[in-house]
């Protein structure tokens, strides 16, 4: 089946190396929920994530006689994305200075004092996830997607988003304490 | 804290695992989408393509013409206007120096100077017994190795360089041509070089250079859009300019408004086919480049043709498309409590307009143009020209990439 798959693949970006657009509307619709997926991650708005893969794909199908044929294309798709992805994210900061939710309400106070610490980890959806990572600022959560989940380091994500090294590990900071307050949120909605 | 940190890597590490294997869904018509904006991306990625290819070609084009120009400049410089003509069997040539196109300096300082003839009385002292009993007036030839002691002797030199009309006179009578102490020249040596050279008169100079400087004119021009189903009226008015590269050729630059409706039909008849008509209605902006070369002048009048390109910047475009098509109507009527569905064929028309803004779009050499044209003097200033002309797309024009010819009849009074 993955043999089948993979020279389906082949042919597939054979096809789209010919510019043939019976070819490349394949590709697009094989791959573009996966490529929605990562750029959901980077993109808080729907619309915004689309955009991000169609840009994508538009250097997917311009760069496609590059991809060397042992080189996985799901691999080459994903960095495409997110390096699309952090394309825009530069350009959104370029436009307008980095809005830093400093001042975020305090999830103990907006539901209630008796906030119970969880005591394991229970398992989570993607949506959830999604909507979880949607809460922290799109510096916050570029940042911790681009360690916790692509495994750049912080002198990889300094280079790329234009900051320090010490500011990607307090943004690192920031997120992971905030993704554990939401999931302790979520803890004490859904346990309780 | 050690709990926190402990959740924190729970958390990052199952936030990682759960979204390994997140897919989301194929939305709906996001190909058609992705197909639209990629269309619309590589025709102007084409544009701009073409943009710079026309810019480097025109680059090109105007520094093989600008350095053609300095070339020829600089042959005229080195060659002086010399005037050979026989003097009588026995002194059977003479230089003369042509004093109206070069500068007194011009003449004394330039180091290819092969002939200088002088006349004056210093210089007739220079001269052997045998010139001054042959003729009037003496010739001192002199090779460019020479010069130094020309240019030693100014007062030797300033009555030929500031008596033009003394020189004209050389020409007329007969005289003996003599050579400086050291340079002499056989006669033969003349009598060859007379062989090889064209008689360069005034009218041979007129030919070779413009007729004028830079011509302005204004035009008007009306005309037919011709696409293959179908034609419509547009109609054209503006300001020209003529460069002439020469007496028969010249460069035709300008600009021109253009109101033009382009209009494109289904050629489908049947009713129950699907058919679309596209109206366009344009203004633009033509700047064309063209080469006009005149071919034949005639007290009358003159003939000339012209052939180039035409780049274009749309002000206004607006589209208008009618699709017809034969729909299954739906019909529900009760007889009784019993309903009953009926199903009709109905001819739906459905018309769609679409706008585009002023510089939406930039047709870099859309077009090439080819004209054929009458000139006629109507006053000592005043030229009226006629031109029918033809601009054939060299591809697709304005936002929705219309092919269309374009012909008609231009009206141009130049000055």
């Amino acid at each position: 089946m993955a043999n089948t798959d993979f020279d389906d693949i082949e042919v597939i970006i054979q096809g789209c190396i010919r510019k043939s657009i019976k070819h490349q509307e394949l590709l697009y619709k094989k791959y573009f929920g996966y490529a929605l997926s990562i750029a959901m991650l980077y993109n808080s708005q729907r619309n915004d994530a689309i955009e991000t893969v169609d840009d994508s794909f538009l250097k997917v199908f311009s760069e496609i006689e590059r991809l060397d044929t042992k080189q996985s294309f799901k691999g080459w798709l994903r960095k495409i994305v997110i390096n699309t992805s952090i394309d825009k994210f530069r350009k959104k900061t370029r436009e307008m200075p980095l809005i830093e939710r400093e001042a975020l309400p305090d999830i103990h106070e907006s539901h209630g004092a008796n906030i119970e610490q969880p005591e394991i980890i229970s398992r989570l959806t993607a949506q959830e996830i999604i909507e979880m990572l949607n809460e922290l600022p799109e510096v916050q959560k570029t940042v911790f997607c681009l360690y916790e989940i692509e495994g750049y380091c912080h002198e990889e994500i300094a280079g790329q988003l234009n900051m320090s090294m010490s500011t990607s590990r307090v943004y690192l900071t920031r997120a992971k304490k905030r993704l554990r307050e939401l999931y302790q949120v979520y803890y004490n909605t859904n346990h309780k | 804290m050690d709990k926190d940190n402990e959740i924190g890597k729970e958390l990052s590490e199952l936030i990682k695992d759960t979204l390994a294997g997140y897919e989301e869904e194929y939305v709906a018509g996001a190909w058609e989408n992705f197909a639209r904006k990629q269309k619309y991306i590589l025709n102007k990625e084409e544009n701009r393509r073409r943009r710079v290819v026309f810019m480097r070609y025109a680059a090109g084009l105007a520094a093989c013409l600008l350095l053609g120009i300095i070339v020829l400049n600089m042959y005229r410089k080195d060659q002086p206007d010399v005037k050979v003509q026989p003097a009588g069997a026995g002194s059977p040539l003479i230089g003369v120096i042509d004093n109206s196109s070069k500068t007194d300096t011009d003449q004394i300082h330039t180091p290819k100077k092969s002939i200088i003839i002088a006349q004056n009385s210093a210089k007739k002292k220079a001269v052997k017994p045998e010139a001054q009993q042959t003729g009037k007036q003496q010739t001192i030839i002199q090779q460019p190795s020479i010069k130094q002691s020309v240019t030693q002797q100014p007062v030797t030199q300033q009555p030929v360089t500031q008596q033009p009309v003394a020189q004209q006179s050389v020409t007329q009578q007969p005289v003996t041509q003599q050579s400086a102490p050291g340079t002499t020249q056989p006669t033969d040596t003349w009598q060859a070089i007379a062989a090889n050279t064209p008689a360069n008169t005034p009218a041979d100079n007129a030919d070779n250079k413009p007729a004028k400087k830079v011509r302005f004119g204004v035009n008007v021009a009306q005309g037919i859009n011709s696409t293959t189903t179908s034609t419509a009226y547009n109609y054209s008015g503006g300001v020209n300019i003529d460069i002439p590269l020469s007496k028969n050729l010249a460069l035709s630059t300008g600009m021109q408004i253009e109101n033009q409706t382009v209009v494109s039909k289904s050629t489908v008849s049947n009713t129950a086919i699907p058919s679309d008509n596209k109206r366009a209605s344009l203004i633009n902006l033509d700047f064309p480049l063209n080469i006009k070369w005149k071919f034949l002048s005639r007290r009358s009048g003159s003939y000339y043709i012209a052939g180039g390109i035409s780049s274009l910047a749309y002000l206004s475009e607006k589209y208008t498309t009618t699709s017809r098509k034969q729909e299954l109507r739906e019909v529900l009527s009760f007889m009784g409590n019993e309903p009953t569905r009926t199903y009709k064929l109905e001819n739906v028309e459905t018309t769609t307009t679409n706008t585009a803004g002023a510089s939406n779009q930039f047709d870099i050499a859309g077009r090439l143009n080819i004209s054929i044209g009458f000139e006629k003097q109507i006053s000592p200033t005043l030229y009226l020209h006629i031109e029918p002309f033809m601009k054939i797309p060299v591809s697709g024009l304005a936002t929705e990439n219309l092919i269309f010819t374009t012909s008609g009849i231009t009206f141009k009074i130049s000055f």
